[in-house]
């Protein structure tokens, strides 16, 4: 089972925490055509290679799911959060938009309104060169490019995002339901 | 669809006291004809229009120079462009047949909803009993009033079924078009309601086992005994009804579908938006309201790139040497080498199925489908036979006739058909 093409640069750049992909060429084609091999290869390891549906390959385990998240990712949370409220609330479609555009730190609407100036403050993000910092952070975690010229985009990892606003949004109108569609219960007798 | 020509009687004086007079098609269109942008304007304006609104869109849009607003005012009210809404009132309305006619020429239109189409379904099930009782009794009236009934429903059916579809690809291509002017909630719940509550209630009464088919098919089996048993002389609008029927049963559904295949992308891709944005907005909120450390365990996407030092580890070890000691060995599944060449049956009649449109294609003309069927196929079991019957019978590309006369026999590998000719064409 050890003669999976390039198993030595996949697991390298994998057990570093990176995402593998379409910017990784030959990487990503070799784990798209054999990923049900590489999942085996490492099962046995205590590591599961996850396929995104967006088509980018990560590695999880079972010791980084019972980890809190780092109190640093908070601050990019309400980052993303404010910026996929923002755009929906200007009618663009989010994934579309933050995905296909370049943005400028001194153009994004975080600093223009009391009330995300206020969440921002919250995670101990007071100005544009803190924003900028931020932005360049999620660089280490696979999610943005940042060039040169003070212009970041979102890469496809950035789609996990997404998933947890979605999962977030799902589990709010689960517990609504739930709610609302509490049965009537009998009458106990033990109250009278 | 009606135009307004009658004439106002002496006593129904319109608002402003203006003169009764007669309303001749020509004065009516050579009026609309030259106030176009103003009629549209106010047709557009939902609700009632008040008459100090209705002067000003005159100013606005009528020139000045060939007509005073006072006459192009007037005008609107003798050719009863605007009707009071209540007898007295200064607020007024487009009549309902020109504010047809505007949705008509400007290709816009309102969804119909389910209950409308349950109201038509019920009129159709009331004819239909009508015509029943007309046969029966011999009452060539009652008939021709039932069938009478019969196209004038079927026809607003159809009309508002074609409406629904215009609707639809009205609000997919205001989408397309304009994609910046309201939030992704609001045009979520645009699409998202006129899927729920128009298309997809609408699909489930129109479906080949819902509601409508059964009363179309009832109704055609009275309109059918009106003409057989002679009671009813007019059989131009019998077989009217028979075509509209026909046309109704293949256009309703398909139209229904359309509408479904252009709002389901949108429908899909809203969704997801939706959630993410509401997702985001519940999050922020939460914020404020949780300790800082609960709001990242419950919001944060657990994306930290923790690295593997050294797999595997002792958990992953021990997991590895406990399954292997606590569980027997399993013997490998015994594999058939042998082939036997069976095509799984199911397969064959859908392969059959796919192909028959253009095995029928090449003999077209055919004036005895079933005959077709049987005689080409005759190892086709009933069942078989009825399937291919339908697949062609609902093909869009053909056209269906169903001749009147004696049922036939058509026998098949395992029983007989019974049915009256029905000939194929292009369509």
């Amino acid at each position: 089972m050890n003669n999976l093409p390039h198993l030595k640069d996949v697991f390298d750049k994998l057990r570093s925490g990176a995402y593998i992909t379409h910017e990784q060429g030959g990487l990503h084609a070799t784990l798209a055509e054999n990923y049900e091999a590489y999942k085996d290869y490492f099962e046995p390891l205590g590591l599961n290679l996850v396929r995104h549906p967006r088509d980018f390959f990560y590695l999880h385990t079972e010791a980084a799911e019972s980890t809190p998240a780092s109190a640093a990712l908070s601050a990019v949370a309400v980052f993303s959060f404010v910026l996929i409220e923002s755009t929906a609330n200007e009618g663009k479609p989010v994934e579309e938009y933050l995905l296909s555009e370049r943005f400028s730190v001194a153009g994004l609407p975080h600093l223009k309104s009391d009330r995300y100036k206020s969440h921002l403050r919250a995670v101990e993000i007071e100005d544009e060169a803190s924003l900028r910092k931020l932005v360049k952070s999620m660089v280490r975690y696979g999610w943005v490019e940042y060039f040169p010229d003070d212009t970041f985009r979102f890469l496809r990892p950035f789609h996990r995002v997404f998933d947890k606003c979605q999962a977030i949004s799902f589990a709010a109108e689960e517990e609504t339901r739930s709610v609302l569609s509490t049965e009537p219960k009998g009458i106990d007798p033990e109250m009278n | 669809m009606a135009v307004p020509y009658r004439e106002v009687g002496a006593g129904s004086t319109r608002a402003g006291g203006i003169e009764p007079m007669q309303i001749t098609p020509k004065r009516f269109f050579d009026f609309c004809a030259t106030h176009v942008p103003l009629l549209h304007a106010i047709a557009i304006k939902p609700g009632d229009i008040s008459e100090a609104h209705v002067r000003q869109l005159v100013r606005t849009f009528s020139d000045t120079a060939t007509e005073q607003p006072e006459t192009t005012w007037q005008r609107l009210i003798e050719l009863q462009v605007l009707v009071p809404l209540e007898e007295g009132s200064s607020h007024y309305v487009m009549s309902q047949p020109l504010l047809q006619l505007f949705n008509f020429l400007y290709n816009d239109a309102l969804p119909t909803s389910p209950e409308i189409i349950q109201g038509y379904i019920a009129a159709l099930e009331s004819a239909r009993k009508r015509l029943v009782i007309g046969v029966e009794a011999g009452d060539a009236l009652s008939v021709a009033m039932a069938a009478n009934e019969v196209d004038h429903t079927l026809r607003r059916m159809q009309d508002d079924l074609d409406a629904t579809h215009r609707a639809v690809l009205a609000e997919v291509a205001r989408y397309k078009a304009d994609r910046t002017s309201v939030s992704v909630r609001e045009r979520y719940l645009r699409i998202v309601s006129l899927m729920d509550q128009y298309v997809h209630p609408l699909v489930e009464i129109i479906r080949v086992d819902g509601l409508l088919v059964g009363t179309l098919d009832g109704t055609d089996i009275a309109l059918r005994a009106a003409r057989e048993q002679g009671v009813y002389v007019e059989l131009g609008m019998v077989e009217r009804n028979e075509r509209q029927i026909r046309v109704l049963r293949r256009r309703a559904i398909h139209t229904l579908n359309e509408s479904r295949k252009e709002l389901q992308p949108l429908y899909e891709v809203l969704r997801r938006s939706s959630a993410i944005a509401h997702g985001a907005t519940l999050a922020l909120g939460r914020l404020r309201q949780m300790k800082l450390e609960d709001w990242v365990t419950n919001y944060v996407v657990q994306a930290d790139r923790t690295s593997i030092e050294c797999p595997p580890t002792d958990a992953v070890l021990n997991r590895t040497l406990q399954a292997v000691i606590s569980h027997p060995p399993i013997p490998p599944p015994i594999l058939s080498m042998t082939e036997t060449g069976d095509t799984p049956p199911d397969y064959v009649r859908l392969l059959w199925l796919n192909g028959l449109s253009d095995s029928l294609r090449e003999d077209l003309p055919v004036k005895d489908l079933t005959g077709w069927i049987t005689s080409n196929f005759p190892e086709k079991s009933t069942s078989d036979a009825l399937l291919g019957l339908s697949r062609l019978l609902f093909d869009p590309s053909m056209d269906v006739h169903f001749k009147p006369g004696k049922q036939k026999e058509y026998r098949t590998r395992d029983g007989v058909l019974e049915a009256t000719t029905i000939s194929i064409t292009k369509a």
